[in-house]
Formats: C-alpha cells, sequence, structure tokens
C-alpha cells in the first residue's frame, strides 16, 4: 500500500516545497552596536528539503527528480545549515538516482566549490572546527559525485575535480574521507 | 534493556503472586536497583509503568512493608533531583499508596492535606522541594479520593499564584490529575476559570488540561474524555488565537491529544476551525498589523497544523487521517509564514510517523 502522501504529493505539496524552496526574507535586527540579518524564511527551506530528502527515500516514483535537481543546486549554495542538508541528500542519491545527478553535475561545481574555499579569518577554536567539518562535508560530497558513472565525463566537473585533488591544502582531508569508505 | 527491565518485572511479579514465601529474596536483591530506578533521567514510557506495576505487587503482596518502602521513597526526595525525577518520584509514591490499605492511605492524604493546606513557597531549596513531591503525589491521591477534591481544587488554585515556577507546574499537573475520576468537580473549575484574562494562569490551566486529557486516556481509553468535550472543546477552540505561542502549543497539545482519542469527532473538528480561518491575506509572507481579521486566522490555523502535527506522532492512525489529508495539505498554500511552517512541520510528521503504516495494517 503507498504512503498516504503519495497520491497527493504531486498536486497538493510539491508546488508548495518548490515555492517555498526559492523563498528568502531576509529582515535587518538592530542590535545596538551592529546588525545582524534574520531570514524568516530559513526554518521553512529547511523543512522543505527535509520532505524532498524523505521523498526521495521513501517514494521516489511519486517524485519528478529532474525537476528537483534545481532546487539541490540551490540548496548547495544556501547557507550552512541547508548545504550540510544538500550534502547529505546528494550522498544518498549517489547510491540510488545517481544517473539523475550526473545529468545536472555541472549546476553542482560552482556551489561546491566555492564552500571547499570558504576562508577561515579570524576564527579560531570551535568555530574554526565548525568550518573544516562544513568545508569536508562538501568535498565528501564531490568524492560520491566522482565515483558516480559518467561523472567524469562532464569537462567542468572533471576539471573541477582535478583541480580539487590536485589542491595541497585539501590532501589530508581527502585521505582522512578515502579511509571513511 | 527496557524489554529486559519489562520481562524481569513481570517475571518477579508472577513470582510474587505464586509464591508469597519469595518476598524476602525480592526485598533483598530487588528492591535496591529498583529505588535507584526510580530516581533515573531515562525512566520513561514502559519501563516506568513496569516499575509502577512492580511496586503495586510488592505492596499488595506484603513483600515489603508500606512504611518502609514509603521511608526509602521519601529519603530520595532529600537529594537534589532533576524535574524528571521528581515527577517520576511522585508517581512511584502515589502508587503504592494507592495499593496500601485504606487506613495507610488516609494517614498520608493527612499528611499531605495539612503540608498543602498552609500554601507556602518556602525559601529553603529542601523544603520546596518537600512541598514539590506533596504537591505532585496529592493529583494521583486525589482522583482515588473524591471526598478531598474540594480541598484540592482550592490548594491548586492558591499554588498557581505562588512566586516558584516549580511550585505553579506541579500544582498544574496535579489539577490535571486529580481530574481524571473526578471530572465533575475539577473539569468546570479549569475551564471555566480559562475565560480569564490572566495569560500566565492560562497558561498553567491548559497545561492541567493537557495531564488530564493525557492521563485518563491511560487510564480509561478515552471514555471518560469523550464525555468530556463538549465542555472542553469549546475553550479550546476559543484559545487557538491566543498571540502567545506557548499558549497555543498547549492548546494544540490538547487538541492533538484528544485526535489520537476520538479522531473522527476531533479530525471533522480542525477541518471545520480551518475552513473557518481560511481567509488570510499576508502578501510576501508578512500580515498587515492592521488586519486583525487574517492575523486571528493566521493564528488558528497555526493551532490546527500544530495540533495534527501533535495527533501524527502521537500514533494518529493513517487511515484515519488519510481521508482529511488533501483538506489540511491546503495549508501548505498559506503564504503567511508562521502557518507555511506549520503545514510544512505537519507534513514532516505524516512522512516521519506514517512511513511504514499502511491502511490494510491498520497501524
Amino acid at each position: 500500500m503507498p504512503h498516504i502522501l503519495a497520491p497527493l504529493l504531486k498536486d497538493l505539496v510539491l508546488p508548495s516545497l518548490y515555492e517555498v524552496a526559492d523563498l528568502k526574507l531576509e529582515r535587518k535586527v538592530d542590535l545596538g552596536p551592529f546588525t545582524h540579518k534574520v531570514d524568516d524564511a530559513l526554518p521553512l527551506r529547511k523543512a522543505s528539503l527535509s520532505i524532498f530528502a524523505t521523498c526521495l527515500e521513501k517514494i521516489s516514483g511519486n517524485l519528478d527528480i529532474a525537476a528537483f535537481m534545481p532546487v539541490l543546486a540551490k540548496a548547495l549554495g544556501d547557507v550552512e545549515d541547508i548545504q550540510l542538508q544538500a550534502h547529505h541528500i546528494l550522498i544518498s542519491m549517489c547510491h540510488r538516482q545517481p544517473t539523475y545527478l550526473v545529468a545536472a553535475i555541472d549546476s553542482f561545481v560552482e556551489p561546491l566549490e566555492k564552500t571547499m574555499h570558504k576562508k577561515p579569518g579570524q576564527k579560531n577554536g570551535s568555530e574554526l572546527e565548525r568550518l573544516n567539518d562544513w568545508i569536508k562535508s562538501a568535498l565528501r560530497a564531490m568524492m560520491a559525485l566522482s565515483r558516480c558513472e559518467g561523472a567524469l565525463n562532464s569537462r567542468k566537473f572533471q576539471d573541477f575535480y582535478s583541480r580539487t585533488t590536485a589542491n595541497s591544502k585539501f590532501t589530508a582531508i581527502l585521505s582522512s574521507l578515502e579511509n571513511e569508505r | 534493556m527496557l524489554v529486559f527491565l519489562d520481562n524481569g518485572r513481570r517475571a518477579t511479579i508472577s513470582l510474587l503472586k505464586e509464591c508469597p514465601d519469595c518476598a524476602p529474596v525480592v526485598k533483598m536483591h530487588i528492591l535496591g536497583p529498583v529505588l535507584a530506578l526510580s530516581v533515573s533521567s531515562l525512566l520513561q514510557d514502559l519501563a516506568l509503568d513496569s516499575l509502577l506495576a512492580f511496586l503495586e505487587q510488592i505492596i499488595r503482596s506484603e513483600a515489603v512493608e508500606y512504611s518502609d518502602l514509603l521511608a526509602m521513597f521519601r529519603k530520595r526526595e532529600e537529594e537534589a533531583l532533576g524535574k524528571h525525577a521528581t515527577y517520576n518520584l511522585a508517581r512511584c509514591i502515589a502508587v503504592i499508596t494507592a495499593s496500601t490499605s485504606a487506613e495507610n492511605r488516609q494517614a498520608v492524604v493527612d499528611e499531605t492535606l495539612a503540608l498543602l493546606e498552609k500554601v507556602e513557597t518556602p525559601e529553603d531549596a529542601k523544603e520546596l522541594r518537600r512541598v514539590t513531591l506533596a504537591l505532585l503525589v496529592s493529583g494521583d491521591l486525589g482522583s482515588l479520593e473524591a471526598d478531598v477534591a474540594d480541598k484540592l481544587q482550592n490548594i491548586y488554585t492558591e499554588y498557581f499564584l505562588s512566586p516558584s515556577e516549580d511550585l505553579k507546574h506541579a500544582a498544574a499537573y496535579a489539577l490535571g490529575r486529580a481530574s481524571v475520576g473526578n471530572q465533575s468537580v475539577f473539569l468546570p473549575v479549569i475551564v471555566n476559570s480559562l475565560g480569564e484574562k490572566n495569560q500566565k494562569k492560562q497558561y498553567l490551566l491548559l497545561s492541567a488540561l493537557r495531564e488530564y486529557i493525557k492521563c485518563s486516556f491511560r487510564e480509561s481509553g478515552g471514555d471518560e474524555v469523550a464525555t468530556s468535550l463538549p465542555l472542553i472543546l469549546p475553550h479550546l477552540e476559543q484559545h487557538c488565537k491566543e498571540a502567545e505561542e506557548g499558549t497555543r502549543a498547549m492548546v494544540a497539545e490538547c487538541l492533538g491529544s484528544l485526535t489520537c482519542m476520538q479522531p473522527d469527532t476531533m479530525l471533522k473538528k480542525l477541518v471545520e476551525m480551518q475552513d473557518a480561518h481560511s481567509k488570510i491575506s499576508a502578501p510576501g509572507g508578512v500580515l498587515d498589523p492592521e488586519d486583525a481579521k487574517s492575523k486571528e486566522n493566521a493564528l488558528v490555523c497555526w493551532t490546527v497544523a500544530t495540533s495534527l502535527k501533535l495527533a501524527i506522532a502521537g500514533k494518529l492512525k493513517p487511515p484515519e487521517l488519510a481521508p482529511y489529508m488533501p483538506g489540511f495539505l491546503k495549508l501548505l498554500q498559506e503564504e503567511e509564514l508562521s502557518v507555511r511552517n506549520a503545514a510544512l512541520l505537519m507534513t514532516v510528521s505524516v512522512f516521519f510517523y506514517s512511513l511504514f503504516s499502511s491502511p490494510c495494517s491498520g497501524n
């Protein structure tokens, strides 16, 4: 028996999910000496992405996976929390639905590369550790993609993969990722 | 670990039933771990039920003297326990008191009332714990001893004004539990006071109501709640549009629990509420501060979505929900951010809790 949402997904759930995935509502909060930006739509994007993730895992037959690829690409360039969620989805899809990923692989290159080159700036201690985990997560996503059949046929991805693996600042992380497997 | 505990409990209870001579052995070997477990911060659900059933049996079979066991529990109360452990300890004391002789019980009831009727908020932390525990225990005892209901009701109302948050919440919890079996005395008090314009008190009364609903469901499968639904529901509906999110969340907890017990009636009710409050104008996700109607509607829809989320997490059966799902999913289209977020979380909940259920198996 299908999940109770399966027959309703296409008409009643997905349109809102796509809409929310694009939603950003930033406002500035004045905290005296400095202002802080709050994005009121962030919790909604997170929830929407986790619904996508569950659909992919459990009822992917009811989902237009190709149409989800732009959403995923966008999430890869969103704020940290969402990026980590997106990396996770991407890695699971490498095992289950690799062909869709490979078809859209060019769109993942820029956001992933941007994250890998985040500058530590003044960060230290736990903040620095967090940044390193974030960068590691992007590298893990790239490595998973590179193992999908046909991934390296994309010129753009292949170049990205070569310059990243050749970059000495990633050597230690990449070898620790090898050990994870 | 929980399974072991439950099996161990069953084995020991059977042993005590069949062979009362084993009592000294049980006392020697099992009581220590049981006492340690009673204040564990991890004790809940099945393990807690098991422990309570076990305590009931050792008192009924007279394997352990009631006064000895009570003294052991009271000694525990002197330790600085966390909130969860204190509430569990109260359940333990209540269950052994309920299982002992009427004479023993009366003594504890008298003692508890004497302490509580002073309505004091002690400054000393140890004394404060003693009063908190007495309040918590009084709820369960109140549900057994109908003749003290009036006194308790006054005590709880007085404690709502205590400067101590612990005592206020303990009083709300106790009021809810005392209402089980005594609903004719307590429920009118709860719902009538809900009409007062006192935010803090409303929150406490609603949390009492939640405790009553949950507890009554556990004890009697919700039949009692079903009869009081016409009394409770209009008040809950009234508070669905409370501006304070904490209060609305408490309303949602009540509505969510009721939905699990009375899915048919309640799902229809939620649909009705949603339909009556569907006009929300929020261009770009934000309400116009002048637009009071849209604001009220958004608050109600938030509560409807959150109630459903909680009902689904509380194991509302998917086949019961299925016919109503298309209607509730309309909430996903609301532009207003908080409603939409609540609707998304409701959808997450549907996925999370009903993944492995099917209309065939019916769970």
